[in-house]
């Protein structure tokens, strides 16, 4: 067993919209930041957890994230990510 | 839901061709039970909706009544069962936002947000998951708006383990004579307002009308609470300069129902285009555009067509998005293009007539009484009740909620049997608000059930001396196409019509949830949602439930040994057996006008409308509240055992703590509206117990410590 860093990122579907993400896009570009197409807005996660190898810490998290709701699989994808 | 084969064949028939794909989507919209309430319309009929106040009743987005001479009230109560069950915050908070654009509608003012939530056990992590998220949803989305919820309603049961009931409620103030005509004319531009048209929410509506599975997940919108305060703002603003005759939310169904209903209304036609929608996405499909459920949109009609850039200034002013997306017309069809191709031409009253459909009921075995067992400690059974999360003070609940906002709460929540809410005019003259709803009575008798919601919150509305003046229904039950769910709706809405009429009490707007389903096909436990208003004329008068101490308590009205479907019987047995309390209209119509005049003479302190748990509760909650001991007589409340006299749950009882030197006054104003009083013990300001007697024997003596832990029982789980 080692200990892994793995980031959890939930936002909401690419078919939901996002209030928080559009304001921001929209706010920039009055700001003269043009070139900013889509802001989406999401909460992150950084974990350290205790697995045999990093794929087993990314399936623990996605276990965790969802028994748990820290997303609703209804309206939010998530993102597992293992960072050094 | 789709439509059926019959209904497709039926429209066909009446086209004399095919239907294109998107009068097939406006059709199913529109045919939806939640559109055309066609299992329902035939009983709701059945329902007093007129009175000389009345200004509006059922049939537009809200109904309103004339408060007073220069004061109208707008108010509208609607579900959102469904969405909440798959995403309790965006489905409650965009419930909210629903609810509000209704009031809106009328040219009102919107002030204040009620709700009444049926949630979970609490005690499974997705039922905890579920109430959390349903209580900040709404919060979140109220107060961002700054609109106080002052008050409401909230059950449990584990029957709503997973899908629970979300009624939320909005009111709304203008002049009599300022709510919107809601009358359109042929040349009438259509001005398309708000949220840019997505994919979002996509046929919301039948989504409501159908139980609950996998595929559904899509249907489910963000709230923005942010753009729904422009609307509210720019509208108030259009109002003002009297700019506009009809506005209307875009909810279940989207831009075709919305348009069609306003032409079905006003029996012109209507042409639209499109193409001509502000779009989130650009390659959306015409009928994906006529469909759509994207939330904080709303169709406005000018009141003058050539003021239409005054309009435009406004809005441009808030930042709000506009199109003019097409015109009302003589011919009575429903014209739809779509880049110069004509994509729906469909007769108005067709996308308003469903086929009759004629839905069976049957009536269930009635339920058989169930003894408690003899050896009941009645002091541990009043912890146990007092801790029961429908029993348990809800501050974890309304303390997330802005209850103050505006500054016109008189009564706030935990304060009084209703909100008593200021109408901050230079008068001192505003209005009480009570939502009621018994799942328990309605599963015995839903006939009753409905009744007794209905006086419960008109009791409550009394109690703080209020008069009633209207009341809203929102109807929560099964499955239509199942006979033995449908009785419940048929029963609750029969009931619904006996209790408003005897109590002359006007229904001026509700709405029904049907398909209230868990994955297995059994009804969750159906329930009407009964919001009761009243007009005050002097908010500082107001009784409140708060008592001071060292004066006598005197029970109105006569209790009887009735405990089914109580608390203590769902409590110590786990379920609920035999038959509700009676409905005693006679003497609850006595009640409210007694209960008017003791606040008009100010012969009392404090008073509380016995509910659930009965005196019991009723005296720990007072004693809570004004931190003062309480002794009562158990004989003096009921000749009958002291466990019965203590949690029956006989309606039509108010509770007053009277001032001393006004008792007798007290007593004879009671006996003139031939009340049945009973000084049944008293307030204590140096002893912090409760105590009771029965036939000078101590039944139960509590410290108010204990009374406290318990009834603050939910705090630890919400």
């Amino acid at each position: 067993m080692s200990i892994y860093k793995i980031l959890l990122i939930v936002s909401y579907k690419a078919s939901a919209r996002d209030p928080e993400g559009e304001t921001i896009a929209h706010e920039l570009k009055s700001l003269g930041y043009k070139e900013v197409i889509k802001v989406r807005v999401g909460k992150a996660f950084f974990f350290d957890i205790e697995a045999k190898d990093k794929e087993e810490a990314s399936e623990k998290i996605k276990k965790i994230a969802f028994e748990t709701k820290l997303h609703n699989p209804n309206v939010h994808d998530i993102m597992v990510i293992s960072i050094v | 839901m789709p439509l059926t084969s019959f209904e497709i064949e039926y429209a066909q028939k009446v086209l004399g061709r095919k239907l294109t794909k998107e009068e097939l989507i406006l059709l199913e919209a529109e045919w939806s039970e939640h559109c055309s309430y066609k299992s329902t319309k035939e009983h709701l009929k059945k329902l007093k909706t007129i009175a000389p106040w009345v200004l509006i009743g059922p049939g537009r987005d809200a109904g309103a009544i004339k408060l007073f001479e220069d004061v109208a009230l707008v108010a509208r109560i609607e579900s959102h069962n469904h969405p909440s069950a798959v995403d309790p915050y965006n489905g409650a908070a965009t419930g909210v936002g629903g609810i509000v654009r209704d009031v809106l509608s009328l040219g009102a003012k919107p002030i204040l947000l009620v709700d009444a939530l049926y949630m979970g056990s609490l005690k499974t992590r997705h039922s905890q998951w579920l109430a959390t998220n349903i209580v900040k949803g709404i919060g979140d989305y109220g107060n961002r708006l700054g609109i106080p919820t002052a008050t409401g309603l909230t059950w449990f049961s584990k029957s709503y383990e997973k899908q629970p009931l979300v009624n939320v409620a909005c009111i709304g103030l203008t002049k009599p004579e300022r709510i919107l005509s809601g009358k359109v004319k042929p040349g009438d531009p259509i001005v398309l307002l708000g949220n840019t048209t997505g994919r979002d929410g996509f046929l919301g509506s039948s989504f409501a009308s159908k139980p609950l599975d996998e595929k559904d997940i899509a249907a489910i919108q963000v709230g923005n609470p942010f753009i729904e305060k422009l609307i509210i703002d720019a509208l108030l603003d259009a109002f003002d300069k009297n700019l506009l005759s009809h506005v209307k939310d875009l909810g279940g169904g989207g831009l075709g129902t919305a348009i069609v209903e306003t032409a079905a209304q006003n029996k012109v036609g209507v042409t639209v285009y499109l193409d001509k929608v502000h779009l989130r996405e650009p390659d959306l499909e015409p009928f994906e555009i006529l469909a759509s459920e994207s939330q904080e949109r709303m169709i406005v009609i000018p009141k003058d067509s050539n003021r239409l850039n005054e309009l435009f200034k406004i809005f441009d002013k808030y930042e709000i998005e506009y199109s003019i997306i097409g015109h009302f017309s003589s011919e009575k069809r429903v014209k739809m293009f779509f880049k110069n191709r004509s994509v729906v031409d469909i007769p108005v009253e067709l996308a308003v007539s469903p086929p009759r459909i004629s839905r069976k009921v049957s009536a269930p075995v009635s339920s058989f009484e169930v003894p408690f067992p003899t050896d009941v400690d009645i002091e541990k059974t009043l912890i146990s009740v007092l801790s029961s999360p429908r029993v348990s003070l809800k501050k974890a609940v309304y303390e997330q909620y802005d209850w103050g906002v505006g500054g016109r709460t008189v009564l706030p929540p935990g304060y009084g049997d209703s909100a008593v809410i200021w109408l901050r005019d230079g008068s001192k003259r505003g209005f009480a608000v009570s939502v009621r709803g018994n799942p328990r009575y309605v599963k015995l008798d839903p006939f009753t059930g409905a009744a007794l919601s209905l006086g419960d919150a008109y009791r409550r509305v009394s109690a703080v001396g209020a008069a009633p003046l209207a009341a809203l229904d929102n109807i929560n039950s099964g499955n239509p196409e199942k006979p033995n769910q449908h009785y419940y709706t048929v029963k609750m809405i029969e009931g619904l019509a006996y209790a408003s009429e005897i109590l002359n009490l006007p229904i001026i707007g509700g709405n029904v949830s049907l398909y209230n389903e868990d994955e297995k096909g059994s009804m969750i436990d159906p329930v009407t949602s009964i919001m009761v208003i009243g007009k005050i004329e002097n908010i500082t008068k107001a009784l409140g439930v708060v008592p001071v101490g060292d004066s006598p308590l005197v029970l109105i009205g006569k209790t009887e040994p009735e405990l089914g479907g109580s608390e203590v019987q769902e409590v110590i047995l786990g379920d609920v057996y035999g038959r509700p309390p009676v409905f005693r209209a006679d003497t609850e119509k006595k009640l409210a006008s007694f209960a008017k005049k003791v606040s008009e003479k100010e012969l009392a302190y404090a008073a509380h409308s016995v509910s659930i748990g009965g005196i019991a509760v009723t005296v720990s909650k007072m004693a809570y509240w004004g931190n003062v001991g309480i002794t009562l007589n158990s004989l003096a409340i009921c000749e009958c055992s002291p466990f019965e006299a203590l949690f029956s749950e006989s309606q039509a009882r108010i509770l007053y703590e009277v001032k001393p030197e006004s008792l007798q006054e007290f007593l004879s104003l009671a006996q003139s509206y031939k009340l049945k009083a009973s000084v049944i013990g008293h307030t204590l300001r140096n002893e912090k117990t409760i105590r009771v007697q029965h036939n000078g024997k101590e039944v139960i003596r509590l410290d108010l410590s204990k009374v406290s832990e318990s009834l603050e029982a939910l705090e630890k789980t919400l």
